[in-house]
């Protein structure tokens, strides 16, 4: 494993963690939201990193030079669409939730409770 | 037509004898309860008249022509033809019934036949107006089809289910008129007191089989030639039985008197033609068992040092002999027409075995044939004159016993052709030169004084029995035919019965009249003329004796001495009869002698039956009781008792097994269920519909695989 990768992925997996974290334990369904744009973007810095990272030549050989050299980053760019499009989701159920119960404190809402 | 041709042809025409009449009595039920009444009559007096034709035409005629031909074997005319039945006794071997003609079965078909023909023919008018015609005439052809199957059988397996269905029919005919108290008493009587004779009759047969191991005729007797004589002694004795309770004679007779209670017809089937005439034929029949191979088969044994000595034909004579003259005293005294001749039928049947007892075969099958004749003529004629003096009483709405001769009186002149046939009737029982009643009581009475096992106290018993005969004859003729008409208004209104019941009357009084012809020759012989045999007695030894070894003995010369007495002791008790009851000075003595204290005690018991009734009440139906009572309590504290453990014990074993069920079984299901739910409960915390919590633990168990992997895989 090369160094020069090695803190980039350090880097994500903090990012990962943080958003974690957020997502289990803020109670506001905006700061759920938002730490779920942490971990697609961790998991985006992992992508650009490796996908750099195997422009070296090394994972070319690995694939049987079959995948494209900006692959990684490209895939990047689709999740960061995806996650737009998943904000723009989210944020209409906030609304929902926020139109039938007057308030979005995710804790409360657990109306699947046996 | 020779008997060798005939007897081809036996083998399917003699059962067809009972047969017909059978199958009459099931249609005639079927068709009377469908509604067609009165028309079943056809079918059964059809089914009689073909069974008269065959046992007349194709049976007796050619049997008795062959006979006098001279073209019977030395053992007579004996035929029998016997069937597989079903499997008993052992592998391969069979019970076998069939069917027999002799020259006994022979005269008894002729005799039953005929007489049975007459009397339905005779109840077509005497029943017309009944209600139930049709289960009447049904009930008669059963009755004459278990007669009939009686008198072929040629083994007692058959005889006995042939005389059981006679003690059914008599059951039912007896309390035909089931709405009658006293009928149904009396038909419950008839059945239970014969059943009493019945029980040893069977017991006889049972030895008879384990001993023998066949219920034929032929092997039981050819066994009795060489058998030792206790157990030969035992089966005649049981065998006795059964005829002492189906001929009414001592003790069991009571049955008779009351059986009167059936319709005058059946009185006549009953008492004249059919069931009384089985017991004597019975003995008869198994004549080989009681008489041994050459006189009296006797048994000596020994209970504890007491020497008994068993005779069978001497109980058999001690027993008809005292019948006789029993029953002949209580005749006298009854008021009742139908019981005179119920009585007197008890007191000639006694004649019989007192003939059969004494070695008079052929002198008592004679003497059962003249009998059905004149007896079923003088009961048909009592019917007529009921008949007629019920009519009247009827009509004058006189509401008197029509039955009670004491009612009657001067019908002579009213009922000509019932009178004329009565007569001839009347002079045959009392035993009046010729009529037929004369040749065989006297026969009867010679064999019991001069026979080979003569008896002169049994001989003075005949005698005087004979001249109570006339005595209560001659009475019953004075009180109903002769004299002044107690109910004048009544006796202008009878009229003689219909011909259609006058008509059979006649023709049985010929019968009653010529049937002691062929007894003429032993008298004549008397006289130095002739053979001086009389015909029946070749006739009915050669047959029914010969064939199974038994020595007929050959009939004691007639005595002109005797007939002469008989004769005089006969129309003495008719003379007496009409100076008590024909002449006025007889009636005030006769009402003089009951004043005298005397004459009245002596008279008293006859006319009280000898308290017969009270003493079987006594002797059978009391234990009877007393042993139901022991019965009753050994059910109740023995059975019942065992029966309530067994059932305790089943609770209590229940319950234990109902407490294991509940707690046991039911607790592993239970227990099952609630750890399911209590699992459930426990579970149900991690579903708290709470969105991070299920991601957590989403995570959670990614990891946990992740880290399982590593553990489980090693690194990289």
């Amino acid at each position: 494993m090369p160094q020069d990768l090695l803190p980039y992925l350090y880097l994500s997996a903090v990012l990962f963690a943080i958003g974690l974290f957020g997502v289990f334990t803020r109670r506001n369904a905006i700061g759920v939201l938002m730490s779920l744009e942490l971990l697609l973007n961790a998991v985006n810095l992992n992508l650009v990193a490796f996908s750099r990272w195997s422009d070296q030549g090394v994972a070319l050989e690995r694939f049987g030079g079959t995948a494209l050299a900006a692959g990684g980053q490209i895939f990047a760019i689709m999740v960061i669409t995806v996650a737009a499009a998943e904000a723009a989701v989210g944020l209409a159920i906030v609304i929902g939730i926020y139109r039938t119960f007057k308030h979005i404190t995710v804790d409360d809402l657990d109306l699947l409770r046996w | 037509m020779a008997v060798e041709h005939i007897s081809q042809a036996y083998g399917w025409l003699v059962p067809l004898i009972p047969a017909l009449p059978l199958a009459a009595a099931v249609l005639g039920l079927i068709f009377g309860g469908l509604g067609l009444g009165r028309r079943t009559a056809v079918l059964t007096v059809g089914a009689m008249a073909a069974s008269t034709f065959i046992a007349w035409v194709l049976v007796f005629l050619p049997v008795l022509l062959n006979w006098l031909a001279g073209g019977s074997p030395e053992g007579g005319f004996h035929w029998s033809r016997s069937w597989d039945f079903f499997a008993a006794g052992g592998p391969g071997e069979f019970v076998r019934i069939g069917v027999m003609v002799d020259h006994l079965t022979a005269a008894m078909l002729a005799m039953v036949t005929l007489l049975v023909l007459l009397i339905e023919i005779y109840a077509l008018g005497y029943m017309a107006s009944d209600e139930y015609f049709s289960r009447f005439h049904a009930e008669v052809s059963l009755f004459a089809a278990g007669m009939l199957g009686l008198v072929v059988s040629n083994n007692y397996l058959t005889l006995l289910v042939s005389w059981e269905i006679m003690g059914l029919c008599s059951y039912l005919l007896i309390g035909f008129w089931y709405f009658k108290d006293s009928a149904r008493k009396a038909a419950k009587k008839a059945f239970l007191v014969t059943r009493v004779g019945d029980m040893g009759m069977l017991l006889g047969i049972i030895l008879a089989y384990s001993f023998s191991g066949s219920f034929g005729f032929d092997r039981i007797f050819l066994w009795a030639r060489t058998a030792p004589a206790l157990p030969v002694v035992l089966i005649a004795l049981g065998l006795f039985c059964g005829s002492i309770g189906k001929s009414a004679q001592f003790p069991l007779h009571v049955w008779l008197p009351d059986a009167m209670e059936g319709p005058t017809p059946v009185s006549a089937l009953i008492h004249a033609a059919t069931m009384v005439s089985a017991g004597v034929y019975l003995v008869a029949r198994s004549y080989p068992l009681f008489y041994g191979l050459n006189g009296h088969l006797e048994a000596s044994l020994s209970l504890g040092g007491l020497q008994l000595t068993l005779a069978p034909l001497t109980v058999v004579a001690w027993v008809g002999g005292f019948t006789a003259l029993f029953a002949a005293t209580i005749a006298v005294f009854q008021s009742d027409i139908k019981k005179v001749l119920a009585y007197s039928t008890i007191s000639q049947l006694g004649y019989m075995f007192l003939g059969l007892g004494v070695g008079g075969y052929s002198a008592a099958c004679f003497h059962l044939l003249t009998h059905a004749f004149f007896k079923a003529l003088l009961f048909l004629g009592s019917g007529s004159v009921i008949h007629a003096v019920e009519h009247a009483m009827h009509h004058e709405h006189v509401a008197e016993d029509p039955q009670n001769m004491y009612n009657m009186g001067g019908l002579a002149k009213k009922m000509p052709g019932t009178y004329w046939t009565f007569l001839i009737g009347t002079l045959a029982l009392a035993g009046i030169f010729p009529f037929s009643g004369f040749f065989s009581k006297d026969e009867i009475v010679l064999e019991t004084l001069f026979g080979a096992h003569a008896n002169p106290v049994l001989g003075l018993m005949a005698l005087v029995a004979a001249f109570l005969t006339a005595f209560y004859m001659a009475r019953l003729m004075f009180l109903t035919f002769y004299g002044q008409p107690r109910h004048p208004s009544v006796w202008e209104h009878t009229t003689d019965s219909p011909a259609v019941m006058v008509t059979p009357l006649k023709i049985i009084a010929v019968f009653a009249a010529l049937l002691g012809l062929p007894a003429l020759p032993s008298l004549l012989g008397a006289l130095g003329i002739g053979s001086g045999h009389s015909l029946f007695e070749g006739f009915l030894n050669l047959g029914a004796l010969a064939p199974y070894g038994v020595l007929a003995t050959e009939a004691t010369p007639a005595n002109l001495w005797l007939a002469g007495l008989a004769t005089l002791l006969a129309l003495g008790g008719i003379a007496l009869g009409w100076y008590l009851y024909g002449t006025a000075p007889g009636q005030v003595v006769r009402r003089l002698s009951w004043r005298i204290p005397l004459t009245r005690a002596v008279m008293t018991a006859p006319k009280r039956l000898y308290g017969m009734n009270e003493l079987l009440y006594a002797v059978f139906v009391k234990p009877t009781f007393a042993v139901m009572g022991v019965c009753a309590a050994i059910d109740r504290w023995v059975i019942d008792l065992t029966v309530n453990l067994v059932g305790a014990l089943t609770v209590g074993l229940s319950s234990v097994s109902r407490w294991l069920d509940q707690h046991v079984v039911d607790g592993a299901v239970n227990a099952a269920g609630a750890t399911a739910m209590g699992g459930g409960e426990l579970g149900k915390f991690l579903q708290n519909g709470k969105v991070q919590t299920y991601a957590m633990l989403a995570v959670a168990g990614f990891l946990a695989v992740m880290v399982l992997r590593l553990v489980v895989m090693g690194g990289a």
